[in-house]
Protein backbone atom coordinates (compact mmCIF):
# COMPACT_ATOMS: atom_id res chain seq x y z
CA UNK A 1 0.00 0.00 0.00
CA UNK A 2 2.83 2.61 1.09
CA UNK A 3 4.63 1.82 -2.18
CA UNK A 4 1.68 2.50 -4.04
CA UNK A 5 1.24 5.84 -2.69
CA UNK A 6 4.79 6.20 -2.90
CA UNK A 7 4.92 5.79 -6.69
CA UNK A 8 1.60 8.17 -7.73
CA UNK A 9 3.29 10.94 -5.99
CA UNK A 10 6.43 9.95 -8.30
CA UNK A 11 4.22 10.02 -10.85
CA UNK A 12 2.55 13.51 -10.09
CA UNK A 13 6.23 15.18 -9.60
CA UNK A 14 7.10 14.76 -13.01
CA UNK A 15 3.72 17.07 -13.91
CA UNK A 16 4.00 19.43 -11.83
CA UNK A 17 7.56 20.21 -13.60
CA UNK A 18 5.86 19.70 -16.93
CA UNK A 19 3.76 22.75 -16.23
CA UNK A 20 6.27 25.38 -15.38
CA UNK A 21 7.71 24.17 -18.66
CA UNK A 22 4.45 24.37 -20.49
CA UNK A 23 3.63 26.74 -22.99
CA UNK A 24 1.00 27.59 -20.81
CA UNK A 25 3.28 29.11 -18.19
CA UNK A 26 5.08 30.94 -20.55
CA UNK A 27 2.00 32.47 -21.95
CA UNK A 28 0.89 33.83 -18.77
CA UNK A 29 4.69 34.84 -17.50
CA UNK A 30 5.23 36.94 -20.83
CA UNK A 31 1.53 38.97 -20.68
CA UNK A 32 2.29 39.45 -16.93
CA UNK A 33 5.55 40.65 -17.77
CA UNK A 34 4.40 42.88 -20.61
CA UNK A 35 1.47 43.93 -18.62
CA UNK A 36 3.79 44.70 -15.82
CA UNK A 37 6.39 46.48 -17.81
CA UNK A 38 3.62 48.95 -19.49
CA UNK A 39 2.24 49.41 -16.40
CA UNK A 40 5.59 51.43 -15.02
CA UNK A 41 6.21 52.63 -18.12
CA UNK A 42 2.60 54.51 -17.74
CA UNK A 43 2.92 54.98 -14.34
CA UNK A 44 5.90 56.87 -14.58
CA UNK A 45 5.07 58.76 -17.61
CA UNK A 46 1.78 60.21 -16.19
CA UNK A 47 3.70 61.47 -13.28
CA UNK A 48 5.94 63.09 -16.20
CA UNK A 49 3.02 64.45 -18.42
CA UNK A 50 0.29 64.98 -15.86
CA UNK A 51 -1.74 68.40 -16.81
CA UNK A 52 -2.81 70.02 -13.19
CA UNK A 53 -5.79 72.01 -13.10
CA UNK A 54 -3.99 74.44 -12.17
CA UNK A 55 -2.11 73.97 -15.85
CA UNK A 56 -5.64 74.01 -17.73
CA UNK A 57 -6.51 77.43 -16.02
CA UNK A 58 -3.20 78.73 -17.04
CA UNK A 59 -3.90 77.77 -20.64
CA UNK A 60 -7.70 79.08 -20.61
CA UNK A 61 -6.52 82.19 -19.56
CA UNK A 62 -3.82 82.72 -22.10
CA UNK A 63 -6.28 81.57 -24.39
CA UNK A 64 -8.87 83.87 -23.82
CA UNK A 65 -7.02 86.92 -22.79
CA UNK A 66 -3.55 86.44 -23.81
CA UNK A 67 -0.61 85.89 -21.34
CA UNK A 68 -0.25 88.96 -18.87
CA UNK A 69 -3.62 88.62 -17.34
CA UNK A 70 -3.74 88.21 -13.78
CA UNK A 71 -6.70 86.57 -11.93
CA UNK A 72 -7.70 86.28 -8.84
CA UNK A 73 -10.01 84.11 -6.48
CA UNK A 74 -13.58 85.26 -4.88
CA UNK A 75 -13.90 83.25 -2.13
CA UNK A 76 -17.06 83.92 -0.84
CA UNK A 77 -18.41 81.02 1.71
CA UNK A 78 -21.65 81.61 0.24
CA UNK A 79 -20.25 79.89 -3.49
CA UNK A 80 -18.94 77.68 -1.85
CA UNK A 81 -21.69 76.60 0.15
CA UNK A 82 -24.06 76.36 -2.95
CA UNK A 83 -25.55 73.03 -4.12
CA UNK A 84 -25.03 73.44 -8.10
CA UNK A 85 -26.25 70.81 -9.93
CA UNK A 86 -29.07 71.72 -12.60
CA UNK A 87 -30.36 69.70 -15.55
CA UNK A 88 -28.54 71.39 -18.04
CA UNK A 89 -25.77 70.74 -16.05
CA UNK A 90 -23.56 71.65 -13.25
CA UNK A 91 -21.31 74.27 -11.69
CA UNK A 92 -18.29 72.58 -11.09
CA UNK A 93 -17.25 72.55 -7.23
CA UNK A 94 -13.85 70.57 -7.55
CA UNK A 95 -10.96 71.76 -6.03
CA UNK A 96 -8.40 74.44 -7.80
CA UNK A 97 -5.17 75.23 -6.95
CA UNK A 98 -3.24 77.49 -8.61
CA UNK A 99 -0.05 79.58 -7.27
CA UNK A 100 -0.02 77.32 -4.29
CA UNK A 101 -3.81 78.11 -2.54
CA UNK A 102 -6.19 74.96 -3.25
CA UNK A 103 -9.97 76.68 -2.49
CA UNK A 104 -13.09 74.69 -3.11
CA UNK A 105 -14.78 77.45 -6.14
CA UNK A 106 -14.26 77.65 -9.69
CA UNK A 107 -15.45 81.13 -10.54
CA UNK A 108 -12.68 84.08 -10.93
CA UNK A 109 -12.30 87.73 -10.67
CA UNK A 110 -10.17 88.80 -13.97
CA UNK A 111 -8.28 92.06 -13.35
CA UNK A 112 -5.69 93.28 -16.20
CA UNK A 113 -4.87 96.61 -18.05
CA UNK A 114 -3.81 95.34 -21.55
CA UNK A 115 -1.69 97.18 -23.85
CA UNK A 116 -4.52 98.98 -25.31
CA UNK A 117 -5.10 100.62 -22.13
CA UNK A 118 -9.01 98.61 -22.02
CA UNK A 119 -9.80 97.31 -18.75
CA UNK A 120 -10.79 93.57 -18.29
CA UNK A 121 -12.87 93.26 -15.25
CA UNK A 122 -14.14 89.11 -15.96
CA UNK A 123 -16.24 86.97 -14.22
CA UNK A 124 -14.43 83.46 -15.12
CA UNK A 125 -16.58 80.51 -14.80
CA UNK A 126 -16.02 76.46 -15.38
CA UNK A 127 -19.26 75.47 -16.29
CA UNK A 128 -20.45 71.73 -17.53
CA UNK A 129 -23.46 71.58 -19.56
CA UNK A 130 -25.61 68.09 -20.18
CA UNK A 131 -27.32 67.38 -22.68
CA UNK A 132 -23.96 66.07 -25.12
CA UNK A 133 -24.21 62.69 -27.70
CA UNK A 134 -25.05 59.66 -25.75
CA UNK A 135 -25.64 61.42 -22.42
CA UNK A 136 -22.47 63.14 -22.55
CA UNK A 137 -21.13 66.20 -20.87
CA UNK A 138 -19.12 69.26 -22.57
CA UNK A 139 -17.03 71.33 -19.93
CA UNK A 140 -16.33 75.09 -20.79
CA UNK A 141 -14.76 78.17 -19.58
CA UNK A 142 -17.67 81.32 -19.93
CA UNK A 143 -16.01 84.55 -19.53
CA UNK A 144 -18.52 87.79 -18.73
CA UNK A 145 -17.34 91.30 -19.00
CA UNK A 146 -18.47 93.20 -16.11
CA UNK A 147 -18.75 97.19 -15.17
CA UNK A 148 -15.66 98.24 -12.98
CA UNK A 149 -17.28 97.29 -9.77
CA UNK A 150 -18.70 94.13 -10.53
CA UNK A 151 -22.35 94.76 -10.19
CA UNK A 152 -23.74 94.14 -14.15
CA UNK A 153 -22.97 92.15 -16.73
CA UNK A 154 -22.30 93.45 -19.70
CA UNK A 155 -22.17 90.33 -22.01
CA UNK A 156 -20.16 87.32 -22.72
CA UNK A 157 -16.27 87.77 -23.56
CA UNK A 158 -15.65 84.42 -25.03
CA UNK A 159 -16.37 80.86 -24.40
CA UNK A 160 -13.81 78.15 -24.17
CA UNK A 161 -14.08 74.58 -24.36
CA UNK A 162 -11.95 72.76 -21.36
CA UNK A 163 -12.88 69.06 -21.70
CA UNK A 164 -15.81 66.62 -22.72
CA UNK A 165 -17.39 63.21 -22.03
CA UNK A 166 -18.15 60.98 -25.08
CA UNK A 167 -18.36 64.08 -27.43
CA UNK A 168 -16.41 61.91 -30.38
CA UNK A 169 -17.40 65.23 -32.84
CA UNK A 170 -16.32 67.77 -30.09
CA UNK A 171 -13.16 69.01 -32.97
CA UNK A 172 -16.00 69.72 -35.63
CA UNK A 173 -16.96 72.97 -33.05
CA UNK A 174 -14.73 75.67 -34.32
CA UNK A 175 -14.09 78.99 -32.61
CA UNK A 176 -16.16 80.21 -35.25
CA UNK A 177 -19.20 78.59 -33.56
CA UNK A 178 -17.89 79.98 -29.94
CA UNK A 179 -17.72 83.37 -31.11
CA UNK A 180 -21.82 82.92 -31.59
CA UNK A 181 -21.60 83.35 -27.49
CA UNK A 182 -19.45 86.83 -27.47
CA UNK A 183 -22.20 89.12 -27.76
CA UNK A 184 -23.22 92.19 -25.30
CA UNK A 185 -26.09 90.74 -22.34
CA UNK A 186 -29.99 91.76 -23.34
CA UNK A 187 -31.12 89.37 -20.54
CA UNK A 188 -31.96 86.31 -23.27
CA UNK A 189 -30.46 83.47 -23.39
CA UNK A 190 -28.58 81.34 -26.19
CA UNK A 191 -30.72 79.41 -28.43
CA UNK A 192 -28.77 75.91 -29.77
CA UNK A 193 -26.87 76.39 -32.63
CA UNK A 194 -27.92 73.61 -35.93
CA UNK A 195 -24.92 72.97 -38.70
CA UNK A 196 -22.11 72.54 -36.78
CA UNK A 197 -21.76 68.76 -37.36
CA UNK A 198 -21.89 68.36 -33.67
CA UNK A 199 -25.40 69.33 -32.64
CA UNK A 200 -26.03 67.54 -29.66
CA UNK A 201 -22.09 68.94 -28.49
CA UNK A 202 -23.02 72.35 -29.14
CA UNK A 203 -26.65 71.79 -26.97
CA UNK A 204 -24.25 70.94 -24.08
CA UNK A 205 -21.95 74.11 -24.52
CA UNK A 206 -25.28 76.18 -24.75
CA UNK A 207 -26.48 75.13 -21.53
CA UNK A 208 -23.40 75.70 -19.96
CA UNK A 209 -23.16 79.09 -21.36
CA UNK A 210 -26.77 79.58 -20.11
CA UNK A 211 -26.54 77.95 -16.82
CA UNK A 212 -23.11 80.15 -16.08
CA UNK A 213 -25.29 83.14 -17.11
CA UNK A 214 -28.02 82.24 -14.57
CA UNK A 215 -25.63 81.70 -11.75
CA UNK A 216 -23.44 85.16 -12.67
CA UNK A 217 -27.26 87.06 -12.49
CA UNK A 218 -28.90 85.32 -9.77
CA UNK A 219 -25.82 84.06 -7.23
CA UNK A 220 -23.22 86.64 -7.69
CA UNK A 221 -25.17 89.70 -8.93
CA UNK A 222 -28.07 89.00 -6.68
CA UNK A 223 -31.05 89.29 -9.32
CA UNK A 224 -34.24 87.69 -8.11
CA UNK A 225 -35.02 84.61 -9.31
CA UNK A 226 -39.36 85.11 -10.10
CA UNK A 227 -39.39 81.22 -11.23
CA UNK A 228 -37.69 79.82 -8.22
CA UNK A 229 -40.55 78.16 -6.73
CA UNK A 230 -42.06 76.74 -9.78
CA UNK A 231 -41.51 73.40 -10.88
CA UNK A 232 -40.14 71.68 -14.33
CA UNK A 233 -38.16 74.62 -14.88
CA UNK A 234 -35.34 72.22 -16.84
CA UNK A 235 -36.45 73.41 -20.27
CA UNK A 236 -37.78 76.61 -19.73
CA UNK A 237 -35.75 80.00 -20.52
CA UNK A 238 -37.33 81.61 -17.32
CA UNK A 239 -35.57 84.78 -18.86
CA UNK A 240 -38.25 85.04 -21.93
CA UNK A 241 -40.98 83.32 -20.20
CA UNK A 242 -43.95 85.43 -19.17
CA UNK A 243 -47.86 84.44 -17.96
CA UNK A 244 -50.73 86.34 -17.23
CA UNK A 245 -54.02 85.58 -14.90
CA UNK A 246 -57.80 86.39 -15.78
CA UNK A 247 -60.40 85.20 -13.34
CA UNK A 248 -59.23 81.52 -12.68
CA UNK A 249 -57.39 81.54 -15.68
CA UNK A 250 -53.54 81.76 -16.85
CA UNK A 251 -52.30 81.98 -19.75
CA UNK A 252 -48.23 81.22 -20.65
CA UNK A 253 -46.11 82.64 -23.11
CA UNK A 254 -43.32 80.01 -22.72
CA UNK A 255 -39.80 80.19 -24.19
CA UNK A 256 -38.22 77.13 -23.97
CA UNK A 257 -34.41 76.24 -24.11
CA UNK A 258 -33.05 74.42 -26.70
CA UNK A 259 -32.89 70.32 -26.88
CA UNK A 260 -30.30 69.65 -29.20
CA UNK A 261 -30.62 69.24 -32.03
CA UNK A 262 -34.57 71.17 -31.61
CA UNK A 263 -33.99 74.65 -31.30
CA UNK A 264 -35.97 76.51 -28.70
CA UNK A 265 -39.95 76.23 -28.56
CA UNK A 266 -42.35 79.55 -28.43
CA UNK A 267 -45.46 78.14 -27.04
CA UNK A 268 -48.22 79.96 -25.61
CA UNK A 269 -50.77 77.59 -23.27
CA UNK A 270 -53.95 78.12 -21.37
CA UNK A 271 -54.68 76.62 -18.16
CA UNK A 272 -58.46 76.60 -16.78
CA UNK A 273 -59.44 75.90 -13.36
CA UNK A 274 -59.84 72.50 -13.02
CA UNK A 275 -56.02 72.83 -13.62
CA UNK A 276 -56.08 70.83 -17.54
CA UNK A 277 -54.90 72.57 -20.73
CA UNK A 278 -57.48 74.73 -22.52
CA UNK A 279 -55.03 75.52 -25.40
CA UNK A 280 -51.99 74.57 -26.75
CA UNK A 281 -50.67 76.85 -29.81
CA UNK A 282 -46.61 76.80 -30.99
CA UNK A 283 -46.10 80.26 -32.23
CA UNK A 284 -41.90 79.54 -32.75
CA UNK A 285 -41.42 76.16 -34.07
CA UNK A 286 -37.97 75.06 -32.66
CA UNK A 287 -37.62 72.18 -34.90
CA UNK A 288 -34.79 72.21 -37.10
CA UNK A 289 -35.89 71.91 -40.35
CA UNK A 290 -39.81 71.12 -42.01
CA UNK A 291 -38.92 67.49 -42.24
CA UNK A 292 -38.54 67.20 -38.24
CA UNK A 293 -41.77 69.49 -37.87
CA UNK A 294 -43.50 67.16 -39.94
CA UNK A 295 -42.59 64.29 -37.67
CA UNK A 296 -43.98 65.85 -34.46
CA UNK A 297 -46.54 64.31 -32.66
CA UNK A 298 -50.07 65.86 -32.60
CA UNK A 299 -49.51 67.93 -29.72
CA UNK A 300 -53.31 69.03 -29.23
CA UNK A 301 -53.90 65.89 -27.98
CA UNK A 302 -52.41 67.86 -24.55
CA UNK A 303 -55.83 69.66 -24.74
CA UNK A 304 -57.99 68.23 -21.55
CA UNK A 305 -54.76 66.54 -19.97
CA UNK A 306 -54.01 67.39 -16.17
CA UNK A 307 -50.74 67.03 -14.74
CA UNK A 308 -50.96 63.66 -14.13
CA UNK A 309 -51.98 62.81 -17.70
CA UNK A 310 -48.77 64.83 -19.18
CA UNK A 311 -46.50 63.05 -16.59
CA UNK A 312 -47.50 59.83 -18.32
CA UNK A 313 -46.22 61.23 -21.42
CA UNK A 314 -42.79 61.86 -20.27
CA UNK A 315 -42.41 58.76 -18.30
CA UNK A 316 -43.11 56.91 -21.52
CA UNK A 317 -46.00 55.18 -19.53
CA UNK A 318 -48.58 55.79 -22.32
CA UNK A 319 -46.52 54.01 -25.02
CA UNK A 320 -44.56 55.91 -27.33
CA UNK A 321 -46.84 58.45 -27.94
CA UNK A 322 -43.51 61.34 -27.90
CA UNK A 323 -41.12 58.84 -29.80
CA UNK A 324 -42.06 60.10 -33.14
CA UNK A 325 -38.63 60.85 -35.10
CA UNK A 326 -38.81 64.07 -33.71
CA UNK A 327 -38.56 63.58 -29.39
CA UNK A 328 -36.59 65.96 -28.85
CA UNK A 329 -39.15 68.69 -30.09
CA UNK A 330 -41.96 66.87 -28.77
CA UNK A 331 -40.28 66.49 -25.36
CA UNK A 332 -40.44 69.88 -25.31
CA UNK A 333 -43.66 70.85 -25.81
CA UNK A 334 -44.66 68.41 -23.02
CA UNK A 335 -42.14 70.14 -21.16
CA UNK A 336 -43.86 73.41 -21.63
CA UNK A 337 -46.95 71.74 -20.49
CA UNK A 338 -46.16 70.25 -17.74
CA UNK A 339 -45.02 73.72 -16.38
CA UNK A 340 -47.72 75.16 -17.07
CA UNK A 341 -50.22 72.76 -15.44
CA UNK A 342 -47.76 72.03 -12.06
CA UNK A 343 -47.42 76.32 -11.33
CA UNK A 344 -51.06 77.00 -11.74
CA UNK A 345 -52.00 77.27 -8.16
CA UNK A 346 -48.29 79.22 -7.91
CA UNK A 347 -49.67 81.73 -10.82
CA UNK A 348 -53.10 82.08 -9.09
CA UNK A 349 -51.76 83.10 -5.53
CA UNK A 350 -49.66 85.45 -7.10
CA UNK A 351 -46.88 83.83 -5.41
CA UNK A 352 -44.18 84.91 -8.55
CA UNK A 353 -45.20 88.16 -9.29
CA UNK B 1 14.64 46.60 -56.43
CA UNK B 2 16.11 47.14 -52.56
CA UNK B 3 14.20 45.14 -49.89
CA UNK B 4 13.57 48.45 -48.12
CA UNK B 5 12.41 50.45 -51.62
CA UNK B 6 10.08 47.81 -51.94
CA UNK B 7 8.67 48.27 -48.11
CA UNK B 8 8.44 51.60 -48.55
CA UNK B 9 6.55 51.73 -51.96
CA UNK B 10 4.34 48.77 -50.92
CA UNK B 11 3.04 51.24 -47.63
CA UNK B 12 3.21 54.49 -49.52
CA UNK B 13 1.68 53.22 -53.01
CA UNK B 14 0.57 49.61 -54.22
CA UNK B 15 -0.40 48.69 -49.95
CA UNK B 16 -1.70 52.19 -49.52
CA UNK B 17 -3.84 51.48 -45.87
CA UNK B 18 -6.44 53.88 -46.79
CA UNK B 19 -7.06 53.86 -50.51
CA UNK B 20 -6.01 50.11 -51.38
CA UNK B 21 -6.69 48.12 -48.46
CA UNK B 22 -9.93 50.46 -46.99
CA UNK B 23 -8.40 50.45 -43.43
CA UNK B 24 -8.36 52.89 -40.64
CA UNK B 25 -11.81 53.88 -41.91
CA UNK B 26 -13.66 55.35 -38.41
CA UNK B 27 -10.88 58.19 -37.90
CA UNK B 28 -10.69 59.11 -41.90
CA UNK B 29 -14.36 59.94 -42.09
CA UNK B 30 -14.81 61.04 -39.03
CA UNK B 31 -11.29 63.79 -39.67
CA UNK B 32 -11.17 64.59 -42.97
CA UNK B 33 -13.48 67.95 -42.96
CA UNK B 34 -10.04 69.60 -41.87
CA UNK B 35 -6.74 69.52 -43.37
CA UNK B 36 -4.75 70.07 -40.29
CA UNK B 37 -6.74 67.51 -38.07
CA UNK B 38 -6.47 64.45 -40.86
CA UNK B 39 -2.48 65.19 -40.72
CA UNK B 40 -2.13 65.36 -37.30
CA UNK B 41 -3.72 62.32 -36.83
CA UNK B 42 -1.91 60.74 -39.27
CA UNK B 43 1.67 61.80 -38.19
CA UNK B 44 0.53 60.25 -34.74
CA UNK B 45 -0.05 57.38 -36.61
CA UNK B 46 3.23 57.25 -38.00
CA UNK B 47 4.69 57.48 -34.39
CA UNK B 48 2.39 54.94 -33.34
CA UNK B 49 2.55 52.31 -35.74
CA UNK B 50 6.45 53.10 -36.06
CA UNK B 51 7.37 52.16 -32.36
CA UNK B 52 4.83 49.26 -32.19
CA UNK B 53 6.01 47.61 -35.79
CA UNK B 54 9.88 47.64 -33.98
CA UNK B 55 8.60 46.72 -30.27
CA UNK B 56 6.25 43.75 -31.61
CA UNK B 57 9.35 43.10 -34.16
CA UNK B 58 11.90 43.31 -31.05
CA UNK B 59 9.79 40.40 -29.27
CA UNK B 60 8.30 38.68 -31.82
CA UNK B 61 10.45 35.23 -30.41
CA UNK B 62 9.33 35.92 -27.11
CA UNK B 63 5.59 36.37 -27.56
CA UNK B 64 3.73 32.78 -27.70
CA UNK B 65 1.48 32.78 -30.68
CA UNK B 66 -1.03 32.20 -28.79
CA UNK B 67 -1.55 35.40 -26.41
CA UNK B 68 0.40 37.63 -29.79
CA UNK B 69 -3.34 39.33 -30.19
CA UNK B 70 -3.58 40.36 -26.10
CA UNK B 71 0.40 41.07 -26.18
CA UNK B 72 -0.32 43.30 -29.49
CA UNK B 73 -3.24 45.16 -27.49
CA UNK B 74 -1.49 45.92 -24.95
CA UNK B 75 1.36 47.36 -26.69
CA UNK B 76 -0.68 49.57 -28.69
CA UNK B 77 -2.89 50.58 -26.04
CA UNK B 78 0.32 51.48 -23.96
CA UNK B 79 1.70 53.72 -27.07
CA UNK B 80 -1.54 55.40 -27.64
CA UNK B 81 -2.28 56.31 -24.09
CA UNK B 82 1.80 57.45 -23.92
CA UNK B 83 1.09 59.84 -27.68
CA UNK B 84 -2.29 60.90 -25.63
CA UNK B 85 -0.52 61.92 -22.67
CA UNK B 86 2.18 63.87 -24.93
CA UNK B 87 -0.31 65.37 -27.15
CA UNK B 88 -2.08 66.83 -24.59
CA UNK B 89 0.62 67.97 -22.20
CA UNK B 90 2.92 69.54 -25.04
CA UNK B 91 0.20 69.88 -28.62
CA UNK B 92 -3.14 70.90 -26.53
CA UNK B 93 -4.80 72.11 -29.91
CA UNK B 94 -3.93 68.40 -31.52
CA UNK B 95 -5.34 66.82 -28.79
CA UNK B 96 -8.44 68.90 -28.56
CA UNK B 97 -8.94 68.53 -32.42
CA UNK B 98 -8.29 64.65 -32.20
CA UNK B 99 -11.09 64.02 -29.70
CA UNK B 100 -11.98 60.72 -29.05
CA UNK B 101 -10.63 59.13 -32.09
CA UNK B 102 -7.12 59.65 -30.47
CA UNK B 103 -7.84 56.98 -27.75
CA UNK B 104 -9.69 54.96 -30.66
CA UNK B 105 -6.26 54.74 -32.50
CA UNK B 106 -5.75 51.24 -29.95
CA UNK B 107 -7.95 49.52 -32.33
CA UNK B 108 -7.15 50.66 -35.43
CA UNK B 109 -7.09 48.19 -37.73
CA UNK B 110 -4.25 49.72 -39.79
CA UNK B 111 -1.57 49.07 -36.63
CA UNK B 112 -3.09 46.01 -35.68
CA UNK B 113 -2.94 44.56 -39.36
CA UNK B 114 1.11 45.58 -39.60
CA UNK B 115 1.75 43.92 -36.27
CA UNK B 116 0.15 40.96 -37.35
CA UNK B 117 0.83 40.71 -41.08
CA UNK B 118 3.89 41.80 -41.01
CA UNK B 119 6.12 42.86 -37.53
CA UNK B 120 5.80 39.86 -36.40
CA UNK B 121 7.54 38.13 -38.94
CA UNK B 122 10.11 40.55 -40.42
CA UNK B 123 13.11 42.22 -38.46
CA UNK B 124 13.31 44.97 -36.43
CA UNK B 125 14.78 47.27 -39.44
CA UNK B 126 12.19 46.13 -41.88
CA UNK B 127 9.31 46.80 -39.34
CA UNK B 128 10.38 50.02 -38.53
CA UNK B 129 10.45 51.07 -41.96
CA UNK B 130 6.87 49.25 -42.57
CA UNK B 131 5.63 51.18 -40.31
CA UNK B 132 6.71 54.87 -41.10
CA UNK B 133 6.06 53.99 -44.83
CA UNK B 134 2.09 52.84 -43.62
CA UNK B 135 1.80 55.52 -41.12
CA UNK B 136 2.99 57.86 -44.10
CA UNK B 137 0.98 56.30 -46.86
CA UNK B 138 -1.88 56.82 -44.26
CA UNK B 139 -0.80 60.47 -43.29
CA UNK B 140 -1.15 61.15 -46.88
CA UNK B 141 -4.27 59.92 -47.71
CA UNK B 142 -6.27 61.80 -44.88
CA UNK B 143 -4.24 65.25 -46.15
CA UNK B 144 -4.57 65.12 -49.58
CA UNK B 145 -8.71 64.53 -48.33
CA UNK B 146 -8.33 66.72 -45.58
CA UNK B 147 -7.57 69.54 -47.70
CA UNK B 148 -10.58 68.84 -50.63
CA UNK B 149 -13.19 68.97 -47.39
CA UNK B 150 -11.92 71.68 -45.91
CA UNK B 151 -11.22 73.33 -49.56
CA UNK B 152 -15.59 72.88 -50.37
CA UNK B 153 -16.87 72.89 -46.83
CA UNK B 154 -14.85 75.80 -45.23
CA UNK B 155 -13.87 77.30 -48.14
CA UNK B 156 -9.82 77.46 -46.75
CA UNK B 157 -6.80 75.05 -46.49
CA UNK B 158 -5.12 74.14 -43.11
CA UNK B 159 -7.11 77.04 -41.56
CA UNK B 160 -6.09 79.35 -44.35
CA UNK B 161 -9.25 81.13 -45.79
CA UNK B 162 -9.51 80.63 -49.76
CA UNK B 163 -12.68 81.69 -50.81
CA UNK B 164 -16.15 82.28 -48.90
CA UNK B 165 -18.15 80.11 -50.91
CA UNK B 166 -18.83 77.31 -48.89
CA UNK B 167 -20.50 73.51 -49.35
CA UNK B 168 -21.72 72.30 -46.06
CA UNK B 169 -22.53 69.47 -47.27
CA UNK B 170 -17.97 68.83 -47.43
CA UNK B 171 -17.92 69.84 -43.75
CA UNK B 172 -19.74 66.67 -42.61
CA UNK B 173 -19.38 62.75 -42.31
CA UNK B 174 -21.63 62.60 -45.14
CA UNK B 175 -19.52 64.49 -47.93
CA UNK B 176 -16.44 63.08 -46.22
CA UNK B 177 -17.63 59.61 -47.05
CA UNK B 178 -18.40 60.83 -50.41
CA UNK B 179 -15.05 62.36 -51.15
CA UNK B 180 -13.51 59.05 -49.82
CA UNK B 181 -15.31 57.20 -52.21
CA UNK B 182 -14.01 59.35 -55.27
CA UNK B 183 -10.51 59.71 -53.85
CA UNK B 184 -10.59 55.91 -53.50
CA UNK B 185 -11.65 55.31 -57.02
CA UNK B 186 -9.74 57.58 -58.61
CA UNK B 187 -6.42 56.17 -57.29
CA UNK B 188 -7.59 52.68 -58.19
CA UNK B 189 -7.97 53.56 -61.73
CA UNK B 190 -4.65 55.30 -61.60
CA UNK B 191 -3.36 52.15 -60.39
CA UNK B 192 -4.55 50.02 -62.95
CA UNK B 193 -3.68 52.06 -65.22
CA UNK B 194 0.12 52.06 -63.96
CA UNK B 195 -0.30 48.45 -63.77
CA UNK B 196 -1.60 47.26 -66.89
CA UNK B 197 1.31 49.98 -68.68
CA UNK B 198 3.80 47.86 -66.78
CA UNK B 199 1.86 44.77 -67.76
CA UNK B 200 1.91 45.45 -71.26
CA UNK B 201 5.52 46.43 -71.28
CA UNK B 202 6.43 43.01 -70.00
CA UNK B 203 4.48 40.99 -72.41
CA UNK B 204 5.17 43.05 -75.55
CA UNK B 205 2.53 41.51 -78.45
CA UNK B 206 4.07 39.84 -81.28
CA UNK B 207 4.05 42.31 -84.10
CA UNK B 208 5.75 41.21 -87.78
CA UNK B 209 8.41 44.08 -87.10
CA UNK B 210 9.52 42.35 -83.97
CA UNK B 211 9.12 38.75 -85.42
CA UNK B 212 11.66 39.91 -88.33
CA UNK B 213 13.82 41.36 -86.18
CA UNK B 214 14.13 38.20 -83.69
CA UNK B 215 14.18 35.31 -86.94
CA UNK B 216 17.66 34.55 -88.51
CA UNK B 217 18.34 36.65 -91.87
CA UNK B 218 16.61 34.97 -95.17
CA UNK B 219 14.44 32.41 -93.01
CA UNK B 220 11.62 32.20 -93.62
CA UNK B 221 8.08 33.05 -91.31
CA UNK B 222 5.36 30.05 -91.69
Amino acid sequence: MAEEVISEVKEEKPKKQNFFKSTSFKCIVVLLAIVLVCGIILTICNSLFYVSDSERLERTIKNMYGSEVNSEYIYDSDIEDLTLEYTSGTIETTSLEVDGVDKNIVVFKVLNYVDSGEEINDYLLKVTGTGGYSGGTVTCWVAFTMNSDFTEMQGVRSVSIDSNVSQSYISKIKSSNLEYFSTAYDGANFDTQAGTGASFSMGAITNAVNLAMEFVNTTLLGAEDIYASFEYTDYIDKSSTEYSVNGDVVTYNIKTTGNSPAKAFVITITVGSDKTIESFEITTNGSTADAFANLMFDYSIMVGMDLTDLEALIGGTSGDTISTGATRSNELCVQAALFAVANYDLCISGGAQ
Amino acid sequence: MNKYAKISLDGLIYQNPTFMLVLGTCPTLGLISSASSAAGMGLTVVVILTLSNIIISALRKLIPSQVRIPAYIVIIATLVTLARMILEKFVPSLYDSLGGFLALIVVNCIILGRAEAFASKHTVVESAVDGIATGLGFTAALTIMGIICEFFGSGSIFGLEIMSFTIDFFAKPAGAFMVYGICIAVFVYIMDNIERAKRIKKNKPLTHEALMSATPSGAEVA
